[in-house]
């Protein structure tokens, strides 16, 4: 009887996923054997930690994540809420520089794709450094109006991983002792094609088909990419898509519709296919990639593409 | 025996000690940033709790024995950084679309300029990449230095007049 009464509460249960980018061999402390593994102290805390909490949850965890595994998980409608743990970079540099990077275990900055969060999420945890400045940050450009249910956690400081995802699990713990299970879906929202943003207010946007194809000169996999406009995802492709729709947010400015397509790979990567892409859309725009006089185009981690009015 | 441990692990501490910015270069395998000695403040408070027992005769009719105990706060690096994996990035610099009304100032910008460069700044830090990445193999400072700047009057060329003006302003700004 308990076990059927276990199963029928697990069914109902919320979905905790924490996806960990770390390359044990680059984060290993000093004067620890090679066996010493920093996934699995990850793995370790969390397990820990979540028995502690009160309420029943699902629990999933996805070590050496990606952009796409990222975009995935906060997409997921069955998933409420997402730690992640990953070196971040949050700084002001002298005159006209500055560091933003949340990046994963391939140095690949994916920081943008957070904004992939759907308005089923309710608790976002940033478990790296300054994490919690970048919330603010996109808190402050609106990035979750959409969703004004979620709790975020992020520290202002460097941060351990190990001690940071504590922190990010007892947090948790105290929210589920002020707010009960808030965590729990009545039910599962539908799956959608676009971003949560975006869907609220349809209207302000068009459809854009994106189709990418294989440079002359490259044959390699596609890398994948962040569809980015005026710094806001508003796609995602993975490395083995080629087709995408998006929403492009209306402007009469062509400058505001400019694409950028971004893998978050550095400049110093070698051997990126991003592939070339055709757009088609109802409205009069085309978009051609911004190169070189000779036609190479500029850029190594990420291609823009300008809009141009086909109207006469 | 305490007192022995005590002393021999601060002795130790003291020996590997230096400056906390050092310390946050070795641990990351990256070169310390401005801020790092402030945040380490936060994670570098040790609890040590001391107990100490004395024995005082109190009248001829025999002994007292009176234990205390003892917590101290240290701030000490050197003890957790040892098993921290710190989760800092140094990343990539970007160019910044935000220009204060100071830099616009100093820099003489009008306002076409300024619109300029904040729009078309996507195409600034793409032309930033492909020089940084077109000049990485050069070994000497000063050929790097040299190519950098053909590379970007060259390359210039595909912004717009407004936008390119802008940049060498700042750039000579920063100067």
């Amino acid at each position: 009887m308990s076990f059927w009464l276990c199963l029928s509460l697990s069914a109902q249960a919320s979905k905790i996923v924490m996806l960990t980018s770390l390359d044990p061999d680059k984060n290993r402390p000093p004067l620890r054997l090679r066996s010493w593994n920093i996934n699995e102290k990850l793995t370790e805390r969390f397990h820990k930690e979540m028995w502690k909490l009160p309420y029943p949850v699902d629990k999933e965890i996805v070590h050496f994540a990606t952009a796409a595994d990222l975009y995935q998980v906060l997409k997921d409608p069955e998933v409420t809420a997402v730690i992640w743990v990953g070196h971040a970079g949050f700084a002001e540099g002298q005159g006209l520089s500055l560091l933003r990077s949340i990046i994963d275990y391939k140095g690949n900055d994916l920081k943008a794709v957070f904004q992939a969060a759907g308005s089923h999420l309710k608790y976002l945890a940033l478990v790296g450094c300054r994490g919690q400045l970048f919330l603010n940050e996109w808190s402050k450009k609106g990035y979750f109006d959409h969703n004004p249910q979620l709790e975020t956690f992020g520290r202002e400081v460097r941060t351990d991983a190990r001690k940071g995802l504590k922190m990010a699990l007892r947090n948790l713990n105290d929210l589920f002792s002020k707010k009960g299970d808030f965590l729990k879906q009545n039910s599962i929202p539908s799956d959608n094609d676009f971003l949560d943003y975006q869907t609220s207010d349809r209207g302000e946007y068009f459809e854009v088909a994106l189709n990418r194809e294989n440079d002359q000169s490259q044959s390699t996999q596609f890398t994948a990419i962040q569809v980015l406009q005026k710094g806001r995802l508003v796609g995602f492709l993975s490395s083995d898509e080629t087709q995408a729709r998006t929403l492009i947010k209306k402007s009469k400015s062509l400058n505001d519709l400019k694409l950028v397509m971004d893998s978050g790979a550095p400049s110093s990567a070698n051997e990126l296919n991003l592939g070339r892409f055709t757009f088609k859309s109802d409205n009069p725009y085309n978009w051609k990639v911004f190169q070189t006089p000779n036609g190479k185009p500029i850029g190594v981690g990420k291609h823009i593409y300008r809009a141009q009015n086909t109207m006469p | 025996m305490k007192k022995f441990l005590a002393t021999i692990t601060l002795t130790l501490s003291f020996l590997i000690s230096s400056p906390s910015q050092a310390i946050v270069g070795i641990a990351t395998d990256s070169d310390a940033t401005a801020i790092a000695g402030l945040a380490l403040m936060d994670l570098s408070q040790i609890w040590i709790v001391e107990s100490r027992t004395t024995t005082r005769r109190y009248s001829r009719r025999g002994w007292s024995r009176t234990t205390y105990v003892t917590y101290r706060v240290i701030t000490y690096p050197a003890f957790l950084i040892a098993g921290l994996v710190l989760l800092d990035d140094q990343g990539r610099a970007e160019i910044g679309a935000d220009l204060s009304a100071e830099q616009i100032e100093q820099a003489q910008l009008n306002d076409n300029e300024v619109v300029a460069f904040q729009n078309e700044i996507e195409e600034i830090n793409a032309l930033k990449d492909m020089i940084s990445s077109e000049i990485s193999h050069i070994e000497d400072d000063q050929a790097r230095i040299e190519e950098a700047g053909k590379l970007w009057t060259e390359y210039a060329q595909v912004l717009s007049k407004d936008s390119a003006t802008a940049l060498f302003k700042l750039a000579n700004l920063e100067k």
